[in-house]
């Protein structure tokens, strides 16, 4: 089984919200004193992502085992699975009505440039469903 | 696709979230299967009928479907 980045214990996720918080803070002073950088908006955005995930980690922990195995259920529940994927078929068609709409919008607005950059999303969007599907007809 | 799946719950006064607990899916599943608003997995049919002592189509009633 593949090792873990970061382990599953309440003493990983307090140092990592640790971690996060003196990087915001640093990024905070040192903005406050004039030292703006693009560097400093990474370090504040990497210590922002570490608190996250350090808060999130210990909600995680904090949660009871039998909820943990009816979240378990209830994500493996094959009428869910099917609501998921059915609702994800959907969407493909949302999307693509959308993409067409805004195709349409700049073509009224003569924005051509925008609207060859929409069509070859749309293109890469159709691609991109013909290839996965491709794919499960080979493996299904 | 038809069932007597709520019958044969009753009868052994099971609760829909002791059955879901024991096949290892939602009460909303067991209560679609019972509407009828859902066809069960061939596996979920076989677990179903295994936790019954029963053979799937005691539980299940097939209708060919006319086009």
């Amino acid at each position: 089984m593949k090792k873990p980045l970061i382990k599953h214990t309440k003493r990983s996720y307090i140092l990592l919200l640790f971690v996060g918080a003196v990087l915001v803070a640093a990024g905070v002073i040192a903005t406050w004193l004039g030292f703006g950088s693009r560097l400093l908006s990474f370090g504040m955005g990497l210590g922002t992502a570490s608190m996250g995930l350090g808060a999130v980690g210990l909600i995680a922990l904090r949660a009871k085992p039998e909820d943990a195995r009816q979240r378990e259920i209830d994500d493996k529940d094959e009428r869910y699975v099917k609501i998921r994927e059915k609702s994800a078929y959907s969407t493909f068609f949302v999307t693509l009505a959308g993409l067409c709409a805004v195709v349409l919008a700049f073509v009224l607005l003569d924005y051509l440039i925008p609207c060859y950059f929409v069509i070859g999303l749309m293109a890469l969007h159709i691609a991109s469903y013909l290839g996965i599907l491709a794919h499960h007809n080979k493996t299904f | 696709m038809k069932n007597r799946l709520e019958d044969i719950r009753r009868e052994r006064g099971i609760r829909q979230e002791t059955l879901a607990d024991a096949l290892a899916v939602s009460r909303q599943t067991i209560s679609s299967l019972e509407n009828g608003r859902y066809n069960p997995s061939i596996s979920l049919a076989f677990k179903i009928a295994h936790f019954f002592g029963m053979r799937i189509e005691d539980i299940f009633i097939y209708e060919e479907e006319t086009v």
